[in-house]
């Protein structure tokens, strides 16, 4: 079930918010949300509720041992277990197939195993008949959302492990927290500590404090998401499809056209989350904070999908020694998976380990860097992140690479279908990331001609959404 | 800064935004249908009744300015045809007039057999009747015939105790596997969830997406499954690309199995069976458009008719194919320009034929009633 979809506007949500709000008990929401939370994800395969269930489970098992083993090797272990078995789980469904298809591509396990030849050959008949023709993992590979609903119970079971939160000993809260609909398939990445207050205090919500600011962030985000996002996509994505005849105009607009989609993409998404967390009492964090006015490669990162980033940072990036030591081998670790975390593609780690050497390098010439003026730092940092986004979407190293030199070596080409439309969806787009103030630097207390443009804009979605063919976020593949 | 208690503020506003497209989708259900739909076919399928036939029982549906989805689809507006579009379901789901009980015969096919987009007395069922004097129950269905199953059901319901059953089958049908002879009607939940999922108000939103995604300001994602080509006559015509399949493999046996089951049931119930073959478009004008790539469908129907030489099998591709090419000297065509399926003219190509070929067995044949019929109601 999609935000943009009839079915979540006209009859999941509206359910969902009416019995929410019947409810006076803390228990009861509790419940409720967790029930909406899996019949939401069970709209895509309800198989895999099972999957989130476990998870659930295992990391609330977690904490209730953290709470009954102050110290020594059994605390350790419920710290050790349930990451693993979580990170088992995100390994073999999301990277089953990267592996495979890594092994069988490239032999490099064989020769690294010394074998040769035949040995190597049977090592891949054998790899292939074990894993990869099992009908379980064909088609239903990767459960949407898992990425982020495993990094929810990673962070609670980590921070619970640090003693950064206490951890819940009651289970429909935590399975609340997890199975959350608003944040459950795309993030953002929320942590325990940063709604446990709302949570502890659910049944104290106010349902008319949320409500304005509420559908103010749903509807923002649902406009960037369909009228920017996918009119965007819908031209780049033919363009792209007949890419080997695009030219250096072309290569351009699409490399813009992706670079704006994936931002009002996953920032209409998360605008989207937040604004239905708002309407349920909880409030959720900011995950994008204008990264096109980002002035170097550490500044995008604080802005780019912030809950990821501090995620990294913190259970990542530190416990590898952080600034202390090592510092550029921990910060290209971290970006790499990073990169990874996005999705078992090659491109990805490339798109990881790019932002990483810009990291590193920035790390070591921040000092010219920050001399320069700000405009062009800004200018020169929006280009870095276009190149990242072309190896990003790029669906192979030969395209990213062919895609590059088109678009720094002049060529001519064909101009595809409705260029002149994205000229004026980027134009629209840039002006509102460069220049306008983001949802969570609006003060969503609108007057009644703009809460009228809201709905204007409100009614050009539903449109689009009941006339077009729907098209899912970006960040449901992560 | 909006008052808490202004109707002009976002929690007030924007869920009752909501709230009146939702209502305006409910009430447009209740409204003609040709307020919101270019034509009757995927409307009436879509909310169709769960007995024998695939269309919504009791409904007339008139449209002054029908037309096709090839044109929209394959971005060729140049291409639209308007027509006046007049049809009856009755109280089964089958394209009927209000009344013509008796019966004397049944005509099971496809939208092809329908009259998809054809006034009532242009339809294939109605142009037998005016050649041969029988009175024909249209039992076509969109996408695909009624199943055998069905036909037996459907003969018991119009209480027939012998007749002719003319069987409409398009060359499109040999394109893909004829695994087991599935009703188009959809069942319980399915059924009810996509009436659920019915909008109306989508329709008329998606002629509005339309709109702006028409191949020149925004591209159009449907357009690869139209093909374009250029007639001899300099005018362009488009094509679903399904019709430049060929025929698969096992398509003929497995039709001329079906066939010879179909014919012994029928027989057992003294009635007759005639096959009707029924080029799609591409077959019709891919001899007279150059470098088309041709299709092997004309030569999988020549062999059907060959294996099924001990019943009557009316071919007609050579006489629309024939008809095809000395239209286009007039400049007219025997399919919509804008549309996969045939007008008037076509049909009236395919019943002359019938004609031709079988017009003696009407009144010669072993049902009695026929020629009582025919004799009875001279056209």
């Amino acid at each position: 079930m999609l935000f943009n979809s009839r079915v979540f506007l006209f009859v999941f949500l509206p359910v969902v918010y009416f019995v929410f709000w019947r409810l006076s008990s803390r228990q009861l929401r509790y419940i409720w949300l967790t029930v909406a939370g899996y019949v939401f994800y069970s709209f895509w395969n309800y198989k895999f509720c099972a999957l989130m269930a476990f998870s659930t489970l295992v990391s609330y098992a977690a904490g209730i041992g953290f709470l009954r083993f102050r110290e020594g090797l059994r605390r350790r272990l419920c710290l050790i277990i349930p990451i693993v078995v979580d990170l088992s789980l995100l390994g073999f469904f999301k990277y089953f197939k990267f592996w495979n298809f890594a092994m069988s591509s490239g032999e490099w396990i064989a020769s690294l195993w010394g074998m040769e030849g035949g040995s190597s050959l049977l090592w891949k008949f054998h790899l292939h008949s074990l894993l990869w023709n099992k009908d379980l993992l064909e088609g239903a590979l990767l459960p949407v959302g898992i990425s982020f609903y495993t990094f929810h119970t990673i962070s609670y079971i980590v921070d619970s492990y640090r003693g950064t939160i206490k951890p819940t000993t009651n289970i429909f809260e935590f399975a609340c927290y997890v199975a959350l609909f608003p944040q459950l398939v795309a993030g953002p990445i929320v942590r325990f500590r940063q709604v446990e207050n709302d949570l502890e205090h659910l049944d104290a919500a106010n349902r008319c404090s949320g409500l304005d600011i509420g559908w103010s962030y749903f509807v923002i985000g649902l406009i960037k998401k369909v009228l920017i996002a996918d009119t965007i996509a819908a031209v780049i994505n033919a363009g792209l499809g007949s890419f080997s005849s695009l030219g250096t105009a072309g290569a351009w607009l699409c490399a813009l056209g992706y670079t704006y989609q994936i931002y009002f993409d996953f920032s209409g998404y998360s605008d989207m989350a937040v604004g239905l967390a708002h309407m349920f009492g909880i409030r959720l964090p900011q995950n994008f904070n204008s990264p096109y006015k980002a002035l170097d490669p550490s500044d995008f990162w604080r802005r780019w999908h912030i809950s990821l980033s501090t995620c990294l940072r913190d259970y990542l990036y530190v416990p590898l020694g952080g600034n202390r030591s090592g510092m550029y081998r921990n910060l290209l670790i971290t970006m790499l998976l990073g990169g990874i975390w996005h999705g078992a593609n090659w491109t990805f780690l490339v798109w990881g380990g790019y932002h990483g050497a810009l990291l590193m390098l920035y790390k070591r010439l921040g000092e010219p860097w920050d001399a320069l003026p700000t405009l062009v730092r800004r200018a020169a940092m929006f280009l870095l992140s276009i190149i990242g986004w072309v190896i990003f979407r790029a669906d192979s190293f030969t395209m990213a690479a062919q895609w590059l030199a088109k678009m720094f070596y002049p060529t001519s080409g064909y101009m595809f279908t409705g260029a002149v439309a994205l000229a004026a969806c980027i134009a629209v787009a840039a002006v509102i990331a460069h220049a306008a103030p983001n949802t969570f630097e609006m003060s969503h207390q609108w007057s009644p001609q703009v809460a009228c443009a809201l709905a204007a804009g409100l009614m050009c979605c539903l449109v689009m959404i009941t006339g077009g063919q729907r098209s899912p976020f970006l960040y449901f593949q992560f | 800064m909006p008052n808490r208690n202004s109707i002009l503020r976002c929690g007030y506003l924007l869920p009752r935004v909501l709230l009146l497209w939702a209502l305006l989708d409910v009430m447009l259900r209740f409204a003609p249908p040709q307020w919101y739909t270019f034509r009757m076919h995927e409307f009436a399928m879509i909310t169709g009744p769960h007995d024998l036939g695939p269309l919504r029982a009791n409904l007339t549906y008139q449209n002054s300015r029908a037309y096709g989805d090839l044109a929209s689809l394959g971005n060729c507006t140049e291409c639209r045809e308007y027509r006046p579009m007049h049809i009856h379901i009755d109280r089964r789901g089958f394209a009927n007039p209000a009344s013509s009980a008796p019966y004397d015969a049944i005509l099971v096919g496809d939208s092809f057999g329908i009259g998809a987009e054809q006034p009532g007395d242009a339809t294939l069922s109605s142009q037998i009747s005016q050649r041969t004097g029988l009175s024909i129950y249209n039992a076509c269905s969109p996408i695909r015939s009624i199943s055998r199953e069905s036909l037996m059901v459907l003969i018991d319901q119009l209480g027939m105790s012998h007749g002719i059953v003319f069987f409409e089958l398009m060359d499109a049908s040999l394109s893909y596997p004829r695994t087991t002879q599935e009703d188009p009607g959809f069942e319980g939940f399915d059924r009810w969830s996509r009436n659920v999922q019915y909008s109306p108000l989508s329709n008329v939103s998606r002629e509005l997406v339309g709109r702006l995604y028409d191949g020149r300001l925004l591209p159009n994602p449907y357009s690869v499954n139209v093909v374009r080509h250029i007639l001899p006559n300099g005018r362009p015509i488009l094509f679903q690309l399904y019709d430049l399949r060929d025929a698969t493999s096992d398509a003929v046996p497995s039709w001329v199995k079906y066939f010879r089951v179909l014919n012994k049931e029928l027989r057992q119930r003294n009635f007759r069976l005639i096959v009707i073959l029924v080029p799609s478009k591409y077959t019709v004008y891919q001899p007279l458009i150059k470098d088309a790539p041709k299709t092997n469908k004309s030569e999988a129907f020549e062999e059907l008719q060959k294996r099924l030489k001990d019943m009557p099998v009316v071919n007609t591709t050579a006489a629309l194919q024939q008809a095809a090419a000395e239209g286009i000297e007039h400049g007219s065509l025997l399919y919509w320009r804008d549309d996969t399926h045939w007008n008037g003219d076509g049909v009236r190509v395919a019943a002359d034929q019938l004609q031709v070929q079988y017009a003696s067995d009407f009144v010669s044949s072993g049902s009695a009633k026929v020629t009582a019929v025919s004799q009875k109601r001279p056209r």
